[in-house]
């Protein structure tokens, strides 16, 4: 046993070979025992379902293969499909899915792919064992990061793919040969166009990646025929996916750019909240670094952000512009991405230092902690190979334990009061707060349901919790089943058994998500007048039908 | 017997070994067999001229120096080549009724009254030569006869078996008339057309699927099975007193001289890695011949050869400029001069696994063995094939395609169809035959340019076996996208001229090989190039109204599409899943993952098989060769 843990130990610190990067698996494996025991942490408390957004991730996912009108229609166009298809064989399984332990496994996966790409980067970068694996630790020891990847919210597959695409982009740069297009292809292109798929900062990701491609192959080889056939293989691929993704919605809605203009596309939601003048960062670049910057700050934590911005200084101090430093960098484009968005006006995001103070979209600043890892990493490696530490190894410890305790103390200042200093987490507990009523119709209707059809409008304001409510989803007809949904709002008696509505009379001004199904039993009583209410909470209601 | 003493005594008395060498050499003899003179050359204790000059002195022939004074190449040409090569002389002049012959075996009488009757002649004088000196005069005198039968010579005994004569009339008549009649029925009535092609589309995709599947799950039945039959025997055995496992009768001593031919053309670059490689194998170089054959126009290569100084046991074989300049006609040139009773092909790039040679000598002995004493209507053993597999599988994508393909290739498909009763498709290399046998088949067809397959199909013709050993050729996969679509279609073509030479007259090639051997004509051999035409317009097909008919507005039948799709989900799935886990086996993870792209690399066949079409109809012998030693730099250390 000490044998085996001396070698994984002594390849943590071994010379690359070739695309060997020894000490990945031994960190990857690191990662999986952490993210499980996350998972075993949240599952067990229920936060993992706080979030809505998951929830909803999870039923698209589930009603692929589980709806009245199952198919890959059911992907939708609000979302990029990935995350849910990488879901659907992990929700099955019903309690895989009423728990969300099948995001819980993809987070889970995501988690080990996230570190392994990180420890790669990292190594490809020159760093060595200590650097390596503080960049592991700074990672795996933030809890908004553990939270998410238990999730089924997007960022996870996100920030895997992403650091996957800039891992083979390091391994490509870093190599002695001149690698095939098929290489950088397989191992940068597919992690890409996975991540376009994802979310669209994957977009990004590939814009600012081939221009890297093309400026590193040329200044490496001076080959232009090379530069391109590499740029062309980096982005092929998730060239396809972008146009597999338009396709999709010219076959489905007739609209290539539904995605991006569609009912219920950001952008309707953007101008909606524009509208209300409630977009206060856009067109204000300070607002717009004060809110993202705090997002960040709340979400990595002081200390992470000062070694970053340190190690920022060192990077352009010793590497300048070279590839590997450019390599570096390249893992802060979804960073960008979010602060040109948020300027621009196409996202919106709300914490306790924007204009209006709430909880909103914080996970976003997630996607920039790889980058400021990275960062750390190379401040503690250039710490660790200086001549002051060379000359004694009690300096070495000295940059080790300082390093170890200033992350502990960030984590037990977090921990004091989790659910405010942690911006994801706020933001979870906030959306679990608000739906609070909600929930609990929801699980008395689970521990009542004897079997019958359900009338529900899940897209009203906190009624995405149908994981939670357990039932299977071909037992619904709600807005995703399209046509049998009108029909049952037509004759409700002889489709539903339950209705469950969001009875919200506010939510009916149409400056939110609106409960179709409330809306109809106002409209047309006599339909539904065999119903009878069965549970009711203040803002949620139950009902069963009366057989004559 | 009683000249061995003498020529080690003859070489001591003149002072050319000392007794050191000559009672190695002795102890070499005892343990590995063969001629005491080629354990002195190997040994390097003495030259070759210096042997045979003291042969002669044994012999009582005077040495004759066929370099300085050339055999009347007249007087050569009118015996048999092949069997002068194999008897181990020339006729050097004819004076009066007397024959002058150089010879460099033992002068014996039958030796003597072989050239007697040869040339109607009373008397014969010997002299002594290098064998060498016999093989170069027999090639020079010989050259247009040599020629003549390395290319020409399975055309003009076996015809119907030579891809010479193409495609017959039918052949040629039946797929333009379909693709007519397909291109009709499209033009006038769309859906009917795209419906009738589709459906084609989908069953040669399936067909070829499930034959390959089938193939590849059979193995593991066959292992187990296997492994049962070898308990039963050897539990048998153990009740007898007998050795548990049966082994042939094989010391050093008595194993058989084995010819190695190399074929090579433009490849200086990694020649001497073949001749190190060769040296590898654990077998006795005093009963190895290997023969290396070079192009005549090849002089880069020749030259490399010659200045690699390669050892005693290796040969140069220039083959004469001529066509089709193919590697079969090498092949085949390099037959006539073969002396081993086992014959194999390695590339100039291979590797083969040590005791690969051992290996084939044993599952030969053990083929003898069995129809001799339990089986005697068995089927001859003519060929048994080794693995092949890549040493450079990791280099790039492609070669990881090819690594994933070529395992489960031989280590599932083809030992799965072993004693299935369906004709092996051999590969390129490290095939072993019996020299004598495959000599009977006509060697090899120089005009098919998948000359391998084809003499796999031609021997289940013959009623002979193929069989497979799980020994290793490593060999070098084409890592180049150019390179290897010209490989590819190349391989393609020869399918399809392999699979319409064994359709000129089906109900015989039925007859000769059984159903068994159709279904592998059509599943295997006929079945892949048809699959990898018909993939392209199936995936398309099932993608596009996948996706939404509307793009094309073509409204094809509910159930087509649907069986399309699962056609398409069942046959990617199972070629995936199978070969992902032959291909784990072989080279682990790291590679076998890629199996998951070969829906995408069988695009790439596809677009070779229709080059390999367009080829088939324009030019049907054209052979691309493809390069090797591409990986250089992989091999010297720098696997990035």
């Amino acid at each position: 046993m000490n044998r085996w843990l001396h070698d994984r130990w002594e390849s943590l610190d071994s010379p690359l070979f070739g695309r060997r990067v020894p000490g990945t698996l031994v960190v990857t494996w690191i990662a999986l025992v952490v993210g499980l025991a996350a998972c075993i942490y949240t599952t067990r408390n229920g936060s993992n379902l706080w979030y809505s957004d998951a929830q909803s991730h999870l039923t698209i996912a589930r009603r692929i293969f589980d709806s009245k009108a199952p198919g890959f229609q059911q992907l939708g166009t609000v979302w990029l499909p990935v995350p849910h298809l990488l879901l659907v064989p992990l929700v099955i399984w019903l309690p895989m899915w009423s728990t969300g332990w099948g995001a819980c496994v993809l987070g889970m996966l995501c988690l080990a792919a996230s570190v392994a790409a990180l420890y790669r980067i990292a190594a490809r970068f020159g760093m060595r064992r200590m650097a390596r694996l503080f960049v592991v630790i700074f990672f795996l020891a933030n809890p908004s990061i553990l939270y998410t990847y238990t999730t089924a919210l997007t960022e996870p597959v996100l920030i895997a793919t992403m650091l996957g695409a800039v891992a083979g982009i390091s391994g490509w740069i870093s190599s002695d040969r001149k690698l095939s297009g098929g290489e950088l292809a397989v191992f940068a292109g597919i992690p890409a166009g996975m991540s376009v798929l994802s979310r669209y900062e994957g977009w990004a990701l590939v814009g600012t990646g081939s221009l890297f491609v093309a400026w590193a192959s040329w200044n490496k080889w001076r080959d232009i025929r090379y530069a391109v056939r590499m740029t062309l293989s980096f982005a092929v691929i998730p060239a396809a996916c972008a146009l597999w993704w338009v396709s999709y919605n010219f076959a489905l809605y007739g609209n290539p750019l539904e995605f991006m203009f569609g009912e219920y596309s950001a952008a309707t939601q953007q101008r909606n909240i524009s509208e209300s003048g409630l977009l206060t960062t856009k067109g204000n670049a300070g607002l717009t670094f004060s809110v993202y910057g705090w997002s960040v700050l709340e979400a990595a934590g002081i200390a992470l952000i000062v070694l970053a911005f340190i190690g920022s200084i060192v990077l352009i101090l010793t590497r300048g512009l070279s590839r590997q430093a450019l390599v570096i960098w390249l893992t802060a484009t979804p960073a960008a991405f979010s602060i040109l968005s948020l300027f621009l006006g196409q996202t919106a995001i709300n914490n306790d230092h924007s204009l209006p103070t709430t909880w909103w979209n914080n996970r976003f600043a997630l996607s920039a902690i790889p980058v400021l890892v990275l960062l750390a990493g190379i401040l503690i490696d250039f710490l660790r190979t200086s001549k002051w530490a060379r000359r004694s190894r009690a300096s070495v410890w000295l940059v080790a334990g300082t390093t170890l305790a200033v992350i502990i103390a960030q984590n037990v200042w977090w921990a004091q009061d989790l659910s405010q200093r942690s911006a994801v987490i706020a933001e979870a507990v906030l959306s679990e707060e608000s739906g609070k009523q909600a929930r609990e119709a929801g699980k008395w209707m689970g521990e009542q349901y004897q079997g019958g059809n359900i009338l529900m409008d899940e897209t009203a304001r906190n009624n995405a919790i149908l994981p939670m409510i357990g039932v299977r989803l071909d037992q619904y007809y709600n807005r995703s089943t399209g046509d049998l949904f009108d029909q049952a709002l037509q004759e409700p008696t002889s489709h539903a058994e339950w209705i469950f509505v969001n009875t919200e009379t506010e939510a009916l001004d149409d400056s939110g998500p609106v409960d179709q199904v409330y809306r109809a039993m106002l409209e047309h009583p006599d339909r539904f007048e065999n119903y009878r209410l069965v549970y009711q909470t203040p803002t949620h209601s139950v009902y069963r039908l009366v057989r004559q | 017997m009683t000249r061995t003493p003498m020529i080690g005594e003859v070489l001591l008395s003149e002072g050319l070994i000392t007794q050191q060498q000559l009672d190695d050499a002795i102890r070499a003899q005892g343990e590995q067999g063969g001629l005491l003179g080629r354990h002195l050359i190997l040994s390097g204790a003495i030259g070759r001229i210096e042997l045979y000059s003291a042969l002669s002195v044994a012999w009582n022939a005077p040495f004759l120096d066929l370099v300085e004074f050339p055999a009347d190449a007249a007087l050569v040409r009118q015996y048999d080549p092949r069997q002068l090569v194999d008897q181990g002389w020339v006729p050097w002049r004819l004076r009066d009724k007397t024959l002058i012959i150089a010879t460099s075996v033992p002068p014996t009488d039958e030796l003597i009254e072989r050239a007697k009757r040869g040339y109607d002649v009373t008397d014969v004088e010997v002299r002594t030569t290098p064998d060498w000196d016999i093989w170069q005069t027999v090639a020079i005198a010989c050259r247009e006869e040599l020629l003549t039968l390395s290319a020409d010579e399975l055309a003009y005994s076996r015809p119907e078996s030579s891809a010479i004569s193409g495609l017959t009339w039918w052949q040629k008549a039946i797929p333009i008339g379909l693709a007519i009649l397909l291109a009709i029925t499209i033009i006038v009535k769309p859906p009917l057309g795209m419906m009738i092609l589709l459906a084609a589309a989908n069953i040669a995709f399936f067909v070829s699927v499930s034959f390959k599947s089938f193939a590849a799950i059979r193995w593991p039945f066959r292992r187990a099975h296997i492994e049962r039959f070898q308990l039963g025997v050897a539990r048998e055995r153990f009740d007898r007193d007998l050795p548990v496992r049966w082994e042939p009768n094989l010391g050093e001593d008595d194993l058989p001289l084995y010819t190695i031919l190399v074929p090579a053309f433009n490849e200086a670059n990694i020649i001497k890695n073949v001749i190190n490689n060769l040296d590898d194998l654990d077998y006795p170089h005093s009963k190895l011949e290997v023969l290396i054959l070079l192009e005549e126009e090849d002089v880069d290569t020749i030259e490399t050869t010659r200045n690699a100084s390669p050892p005693e046991y290796v040969r140069i074989l220039v083959v004469p400029r001529g066509e089709p300049q193919t590697k079969p006609r090498a092949c085949n040139y390099g037959l006539t001069f073969a002396n081993g009773e086992f014959i194999v092909i390695f590339d100039a790039e291979d590797h083969p696994e040590s005791d690969q040679l051992h290996q084939a000598v044993h599952e030969f002995r053990q083929d003898e063995f069995e129809r001799a004493y339990l089986d005697p209507n068995a089927n001859k053993l003519v060929c048994t094939q080794a693995a092949l597999n890549y040493f450079n599988a990791d280099y790039n994508v492609i070669t990881r395609m090819f690594a994933v393909e070529y395992s489960h290739w031989f280590d599932a498909m083809l030992p799965g169809l072993d004693h299935s009763g369906i004709p092996l498709p051999l590969g390129g290399t490290s095939n072993h035959f019996r020299t004598q046998e495959l000599r009977e088949l006509g060697g090899w067809d120089p005009y098919n340019v998948t000359e391998d397959a084809d003499l796999g199909l031609r021997a289940a013709a013959d009623g002979l076996r193929v069989s497979t050993i799980q020994s290793v050729t490593w060999e070098e996969a084409c890592s180049q996208t150019k390179a290897w679509i010209r490989q590819r279609t190349r391989w393609i073509k020869g399918y399809m001229v392999t699979a319409a030479v064994n359709t000129r007259h089906p109900i015989e090639f039925w007859k000769k090989t059984g159903f068994r051997g159709m279904i592998g004509n059509v599943g295997l051999i006929l079945g892949t190039p048809l699959a990898f035409l018909l993939y392209p317009i199936a995936l398309a097909t099932t993608l596009i109204t996948y996706i939404g008919v509307q793009f094309i507005g073509l409204d094809l039948p509910e159930w087509l599409i649907i069986a399309g799709v699962i056609n398409m989900l069942y046959g990617n799935l199972m070629m995936i899943v199978s070969a992902a886990i032959t291909s784990y086996f072989r080279y682990g993870w790291r590679i076998a993952v890629f199996a998951v792209f070969l829906p995408v690399y069988w695009v790439l066949h596809s677009f070779a098989a229709w080059r390999a079409l367009f080829q088939m109809v324009r030019d049907p012998h054209r052979w691309e060769k493809t390069p090797h030693g591409l990986d250089e730099e992989y091999e010297t250390g720098l696997p990035r």
